[in-house]
């Protein structure tokens, strides 16, 4: 800070005394939000599993396991008119993909010619 | 567990069926149903125990049940009532002296658990509905003495 504005305002931010103030209050602040909190809470065996019809997850544990697929469903549901083309284009077949590879290259190569 | 006024309205209901033979499973249907409609208390049964406000219990608890039971009453988020649906929940009915029954629900489950008993065999939906009631009552009671 300038020599002008440390004569303004004597104390900067990097004053350890003013940090530790300011820990303080936030310190208060949060110390405030937690008493609003439930304090009825009680943690027991099972309370944290998910629920699988009362079944243990220990005697399935495929059934936690939670897929892309799974996340990123909305993405594929709202774009589908989009998307849809593009799985039907995934052959399966190698010589497919390779003819996608050699025309992409190509339109790049142009591309970069002409830029 | 803190209650307040609003823990009365429309409370959802999840069923566990510990072992019945289904009988009170249908009444709990039945009382759903137009003609004695506990939908317009604001009453719904729910497909997962994390919604629920109140768990019914119906039948025994037969020893496969019994883990299942408890993991589900403490998946359920407090403030819960528990509602023990028919003779055999209360007391084991007419199983009583069978080799696969472990006891009655109240047996399973921990000391400070609000416990509600409809009794019958099986029990008439308008004795849910009364069963209900008692709830609501029991609730204030409970919220009078927390002050």
């Amino acid at each position: 800070m300038s020599a002008l504005a440390y004569q303004l305002v004597p104390v900067s931010g990097w004053n350890p005394l003013v940090l530790i103030l300011l820990a303080l209050i936030v310190g208060v602040l949060v110390y405030m939000i937690y008493r609003l909190g439930n304090h009825s809470y009680k943690e027991t065996k099972y309370k944290r599993e998910p629920f699988l019809s009362g079944n243990s997850p220990a005697d399935d544990p495929d059934s936690l396991h939670i897929g892309g697929s799974n996340l990123y469903w909305g993405f594929t549901r709202a774009l589908k008119r989009y998307f849809e083309p593009l799985v039907r284009g995934h052959t399966g077949l190698l010589n497919d993909y390779l003819y996608w590879f050699v025309i992409t290259v190509v339109v790049i190569m142009v591309v970069l010619y002409f830029v | 567990m803190e209650l307040s006024k609003t823990f009365d309205k429309s409370l959802w209901v999840f069923h566990v069926n510990s072992g019945s033979c289904n009988a009170c499973d249908i009444e709990i249907v039945a009382s759903v149903t137009p003609r004695y409609d506990v939908e317009r208390f604001g009453i719904k049964l729910v497909g997962t125990p994390r919604h629920a406000d109140v768990l019914l219990f119906t039948g025994p608890v037969i020893k496969k049940t019994k883990e299942r039971v408890l993991r589900v009453y403490e998946q359920t988020p407090d403030p819960k009532v528990v509602m023990i649906i028919g003779n055999c929940a209360s007391t084991t009915g007419v199983y009583y002296d069978s080799y696969a029954v472990e006891g009655p629900i109240d047996t399973l489950l921990p000391d400070d658990a609000n416990l509600i008993y409809v009794n019958g065999c099986p029990v008439r939906p308008e004795n849910i509905i009364n069963g209900v009631k008692e709830a609501w009552l029991y609730l204030e009671e409970l919220r009078g003495d927390q002050g």
